[in-house]
């Protein structure tokens, strides 16, 4: 059984066992997942009080699946990344009126990536050019390179197939290269 | 001049930002723990099996023979039992029996008082 299955049939173990009253898997799913979700709700939304919302929303939901859930169905993880994934895609239209048509993924209309990096470091560079991604190509890009989830994963988390995935993150990673670029020969990083 | 940014750098930067990242806060961990008790189903108590409410399966098998034992005898042909309730041990000579009304007399009277 590869190391992943293992994780997989512990982690379905230990919902199990919450769902029979044991505080203690609790307290070992709290750990191992809650973080997670709040790393990659803070990344796509920016903000780490609206991040822990989502993140305590996605758990809220998952205690409630918990006595439901079927051991071998779903990974918790995955399932969980995707909660927090719509949950987050919920928040960033939230404030966008009308029918959102097929498609529609546009770029955040935050001026001036490169004027932010200029004062930032490398790391943090990083990750306010991630902030220009639109939506669905961050989402495919902190998957991958953050939360170093494999691209079959990422697919089932976006509900989208492999190949939409690996386009997703080639166009992500282009955009954020042309940024660290840009930025990169404003700030001599590669002299540091 | 500098050189290009290559898509090295990018996975450098990537694994920069990931040694970054940090922990999850601990009030955050803490208020998702609360939420996961508050929501915890209750368990149910087990269901107790039928030996149990017997008092386990001694006692089951201990009642089941009794109950046999008893079916036994009221279905059996009582002159199998001739050898305890014949002539010997159990018969009971009502020519012997007191002859008073009053069954307090009679007890004195069989007693000999």
């Amino acid at each position: 059984m590869a190391l992943d299955d293992t994780q997989a049939a512990t982690d379905a173990a230990l919902l199990a066992a919450y769902a029979a009253g044991d505080a203690a898997a609790a307290r070992t799913l709290v750990e191992a997942h809650s973080p997670r979700a709040l790393a990659l709700a803070q990344r796509m939304l920016g903000s780490q009080a609206e991040a822990e919302e989502v993140a305590q929303e996605a758990m809220l939901r998952l205690w409630r699946t918990a006595p439901k859930w079927r051991a071998g169905e779903a990974r918790i993880s995955t399932w969980l990344y995707r909660v927090t994934a719509n949950l987050c895609t919920d928040r960033l239209r939230r404030v966008r009126p009308g029918p959102i048509p097929e498609g529609y993924d546009p770029a955040d209309n935050q001026p001036g990536p490169v004027a932010q990096i200029m004062t930032s470091s490398r790391g943090a560079a990083l990750e306010t050019a991630l902030q220009s991604l639109p939506e669905r190509q961050r989402l495919a890009i902190v998957l991958r390179h953050l939360e170093e989830r494999a691209n079959p994963e990422i697919a089932q988390i976006m509900d989208l197939s492999v190949d939409a995935v690996e386009s997703l993150q080639a166009r992500g990673r282009r955009k954020l290269a042309q940024i660290m670029a840009r930025a990169q020969a404003g700030l001599s990083y590669k002299d540091d | 001049m500098t050189e290009p940014y290559t898509p090295d750098d990018l996975d450098a930067d990537f694994a920069a930002l990931r040694a970054a990242t940090p922990p999850a806060p601990r009030p955050f961990v803490e208020q998702t723990m609360a939420d996961a008790l508050a929501h915890m189903p209750v368990p149910k108590p087990a269901r107790r099996s039928p030996w149990a409410a017997l008092g386990g399966w001694r006692a089951a098998l201990t009642m089941g023979g009794a109950a046999l034992a008893g079916l036994s005898v009221g279905y059996l042909d009582p002159s199998a039992l001739t050898p305890l309730t014949g002539e010997t041990l159990l018969a009971y000579d009502t020519a012997l029996a007191p002859q008073s009304d009053d069954p307090f007399a009679a007890l004195l009277d069989e007693a000999d008082l």
